[in-house]
């Protein structure tokens, strides 16, 4: 079966679009190892009662068959307890498998419509596809609400958060075709990091996905205890930062001795800062006259650049030693420098570190769900504006105005628009950078006729124009003039030349 | 033709029990047979209460009928049953989960293992400029204005530009161009036509299809004599009057069905139809008078880069061995045949010489034969002015001074 516009065929659509069916077989794969285990383990405990139960039984006797008759009470609530847990477990397999089921239709849809050979019903087709891209994007980017939030209309069943994206899902009838849930989530876990520099989203994902991350070897939950643990010590609170040191931390001694030994250093050397500060009030108030940038009074909280920290940091370190030179910045660098692991410090005390985290979750949980990184939409954005863009996309035409402003108005909306989407007000600023397409034949028009201003128009929308024109009143054209949108000067008809373009 | 999808859904089906009538996913049978064990079980319990409450009457001597050999040999079959079902359950959900996990592993390898064969994240594409993203999100603005306005169900004015903004960030220059488009849209889907038929011209194709509309609207409900009185009063003799041959395909079937009072099958689904026609002629015109693109910009681009992936994809295989990066060029290496609808913009002329494409620096000029070359090819063939040239595509010799600079402009 060709293709009718060129587009790839069914086959090449499902393997870009792997995802759509990798996840939620992830998500059922993940359904069907709970209840292995539920059932591994509940047989177990039945196993006992059982075992419990027949003991009862074996000395059979009246009073001992009335505790067996109890026992098998309980057996049989275990047993209800049991089926209601593999209910709730099937009804989830359920509605995955009704993911998957949509997304055989999606594509099923797209070779009927390509079979049945109709344009208008494979651009619909591809409207839908451009649809889920859009929602995708926007489920990746735009703010998590929960749903205490919802605007009128919006509210839904049993979901606890939402964005535009799923909002938009819902309006166009797409939502089993895009896993809200898992793009959703990442998303508010990724926001927590970056925007309220918040942990608790992530941790506790990492808490439900330790296997995972153990069989990756990944260092997510290191990376994410280390910045609990920096944050407390930021925040003085050192009490709570040994406490996090020893109960999280020190399981990765092995793996991460260099990471952790700076850690430490980090805690000592800070209490050190803080002894001093205690000791040499007064000299801190000269300081700080001296220098407006010092963060005052308790200080660490509030250290959001290297510079604040260093600043912080110096003034304090030179203290015990009050004959040294303020002024000279450069002593003090050096001094620092080689004293103290001064650099790798201020790393970690580093606002950057929650990007970096952030990455460093994204990739994780990207990956576990075979989700890719860049996100679909740029990506065919890309390489769509790079097949449509042509040189004269960024060429800036000059046009003549005439003295009549209506006219000039209605050419230059009606007429000299491009419907082109990269020269689009949206599309050009991004286009700008990007790559030409490559043609290796023109792509002109029909009837190509040159006015003696070397102009080349298709004549007869040259001719068209001029009745059109006449008709709306915006000039008056005599039988076999036309005007040139460009100059907007008249010529006659006679003045055509055909030009033989290849 | 597909091979993929078939074994997607042969695959997919195995993931269902095949044997019962109703079609059931494999891990159901587990909670199903829990609850058979569930209600054995309590059947069980059952009888060996009986059997307690029976063999207490026989110890007080009230049942004098009781015959404690039988009494016996009941307690004996209420434990072995009750032993034996354990087991059978116990076995039975062992094997269905086990059976189930293998449909999945196996899911895994039939299908997914082979679509999977691009990994998004190494295919090498040019990012957008990192100040992309408020152009993209105007791009959306635009795109779910045309296209969602109509799927609200808020009809007020006020109300639809608020709640484009407050859910999707669409600023009112944006929403505004299309919240008419919107209202009208909506109207025609609650079955009202009336405010489509007030906005459209007199005499037009969607003025017709909009009466056609009302008609089948008319005929599905089943109100024979209204439908008669619309078509004899209602509507405009204009409407029709110059529309013959649709009259005839479109008209004339369902007056002849309305005439012998028969039904139309599928009067539901053509009704259906119908709508959607309105719909899109409708959108069409309102976009074209409003001055707004009928197809969003973003539409036509993703489609466009739907299109370029095969190209892009099998120039990437190609090349992979020979490590040449082409996201630095400033030209695809790689020819993307778009669709015609998709390809006439802009004019593109390739200088037949040169084979590139004519540039601002590199215009196009025309022959005194009235064949068209760059300005570089020119320079070349005339070394520089200096000399005359044959066309190459004629036998006319021409100079330098004898051509002109031309500049193609698409209305
Ligand atoms: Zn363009
Ligand atoms: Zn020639």
């Amino acid at each position: 079966m060709g293709s009718l516009m060129n587009e790839p065929d069914t086959d090449f659509h499902l393997k870009l679009n792997e995802q759509l069916f990798h996840i939620p077989h992830e998500l059922v794969r993940k359904n069907v190892k709970q209840v292995q285990k539920l059932i591994d383990r509940e047989t177990a405990v039945l196993q006992k009662l059982f075992t419990e139960m027949n003991k009862l039984l074996e000395s059979n006797t009246l009073e001992q068959d009335k505790l067996a008759l109890v026992k098998l009470n309980d057996i049989i609530k275990h047993v209800d307890h049991i089926e209601k847990r593999l209910n709730k477990r099937g009804e989830e397999e359920l509605k995955l498998l009704n993911r998957i089921d949509s997304r055989i239709k999606f594509f099923k849809e797209l070779e009927e419509s390509k079979a049945s050979r109709d344009v208008s019903r494979l651009t619909e087709w591809y409207q839908k596809f451009t649809n889920l891209l859009v929602g995708d994007y926007l489920m990746r980017n735009s703010t998590v609400r929960s749903n205490s939030s919802v605007p009128e209309n919006i509210s839904n069943e049993d979901e606890k958060y939402w964005n535009p994206g799923v909002v938009f899902l819902r309006q166009q009838n797409l939502k089993t075709l895009l896993d809200y849930d898992i793009l959703l989530s990442a998303n508010r876990i990724s926001k927590a990091l970056t925007e309220s520099h918040d942990l608790g989203p992530l941790l506790s994902w990492i808490g439900e996905n330790k296997s995972f991350l153990k069989r990756n070897y990944s260092f997510l939950e290191f990376e994410a205890r280390l910045q609990e643990y920096v944050e407390l010590i930021k925040t003085a609170n050192f009490i709570d930062a040994i406490a996090c040191f020893r109960n999280y931390l020190l399981q990765f001694m092995e793996s991460n001795f260099a990471d952790l030994k700076l850690a430490s250093g980090l805690l000592v050397f800070i209490k050190s800062c803080e002894y001093n500060q205690i000791m040499s009030q007064s000299k801190i108030s000269y300081d700080q006259e001296r220098n407006n940038n010092i963060p005052n009074g308790k200080s660490e909280a509030c250290f959001t650049t290297r510079d604040q920290i260093y600043k912080h940091f110096f003034h304090k370190k030179v203290l015990p030693k009050p004959s040294l030179p303020y002024s000279s910045n450069d002593f003090n660098l050096n001094y620092c420098n080689k004293n103290l692991d001064f650099e790798r410090y201020t790393d970690l005390l580093d606002e950057k570190r929650w990007s970096t985290l952030n990455d460093l979750f994204t990739k994780e949980y990207y990956s576990m769900y075979g989700i890719s990184h860049q996100e679909p939409l740029l990506m065919y954005l890309s390489l769509g504006i790079s097949a449509l863009k042509t040189k004269e996309c960024v060429n800036h035409r000059v046009v003549i105005s005439s003295d009549n402003e209506k006219l000039d108005s209605f050419i230059d909306e009606n007429v000299l628009t491009s419907n082109c989407p990269v020269c689009s007000e949206e599309f050009a600023p991004i286009a700008k950078n990007l790559p030409y397409a490559h043609h290796t034949e023109s792509k002109l028009f029909e009837n190509p006729v040159m006015l003696p201003n070397g102009n080349i128009y298709d004549a007869k929308k040259l001719k068209l124009l001029a009745t059109t024109l006449n008709r709306k009143n915006l000039c008056s054209l005599d039988d076999g003039k036309v005007m040139d949108p460009i100059d907007k000067n008249i010529y006659s008809e006679s003045e055509f030349i055909t030009m033989y373009p290849t | 033709m597909s091979k993929l999808l078939p074994i997607i859904e042969t695959e997919f089906s195995k993931i269902y029990s095949e044997s019962s009538s109703s079609q059931d996913a494999l891990i159901r049978k587990c909670p199903l047979e829990t609850h058979d064990f569930k209600a054995q079980l309590k059947k069980l319990k059952a009888h060996l209460n009986k059997h307690i409450q029976e063999s207490e009457a026989h110890m007080r001597g009230e049942d004098k009928e009781g015959d404690v050999k039988k009494l016996r040999r009941r307690r004996e079959l209420v434990v072995e049953k009750v032993n034996k079902c354990h087991k059978q359950w116990d076995l039975s959900i062992k094997k269905q989960i086990k059976q189930t996990s293998q449909q999945h592993a196996r899911f895994k390898k039939m299908v997914l293992n082979k679509l999977y064969e691009f990994d998004l994240d190494q295919i090498c594409i040019n990012r957008l400029p990192q100040d992309s993203k408020k152009y993209v999100d105007k791009a959306i603005s635009f795109h779910i204005s045309r296209y969602n306005i109509g799927n609200l169900d808020i009809r007020d004015r006020g109300s639809m530009m608020d709640y484009l903004r407050n859910v999707y960030g669409v600023s009112e220059d944006i929403s505004s161009k299309f919240v008419e488009m919107g209202q009208i849209v909506q109207d025609m889907k609650n079955g009202n036509p009336n405010t489509c038929l007030d906005w459209c011209k007199q005499g037009s194709l969607l003025q017709f299809e909009l009466h056609t509309l009302n008609l089948m609207q008319l005929f599905e409900k089943g109100d024979t004599l209204k439908t008669y009185r619309f078509l004899t009063n209602d509507v405009t003799v204009n409407s029709f009057k110059h529309r013959h041959k649709q009259v005839i395909t479109e008209i004339s079937p369902i007056l002849t069905r309305l005439i012998l009072g028969k039904p139309i099958m599928n009067i539901k689904e053509l009704t259906q139809k119908q709508l959607e026609k309105c719909i899109s002629l409708f959108t069409q015109e309102y976009c074209s008078q409003n001055n707004v693109s009928f197809n969003s910009p973003l539409f036509l681009i993703i489609l466009s880069g739907v299109i370029a992936f095969q190209f892009f994809i099998k120039y990437t295989s190609i090349r992979a061995s020979a490590h040449v990066d082409w996201t630095t060029e400033n030209e695809l290496p790689f020819d993307v045949q778009l669709p015609d609808f998709l390809s006439y913009f802009n004019p593109i002329f390739i200088c037949p010489v040169l084979k590139e494409e004519t540039t601002e620096e590199n215009p196009p000029y025309a022959l005194p034969c009235h064949h068209i070359l760059s300005k570089k090819s020119l320079d070349r063939l005339s070394k520089n002015g200096t000399s005359t040239f044959k066309c190459p595509y004629c036998p006319v010799n021409a100079s330098k001074s004898k051509t002109r600079k031309v500049n193609f402009v698409m209305l």
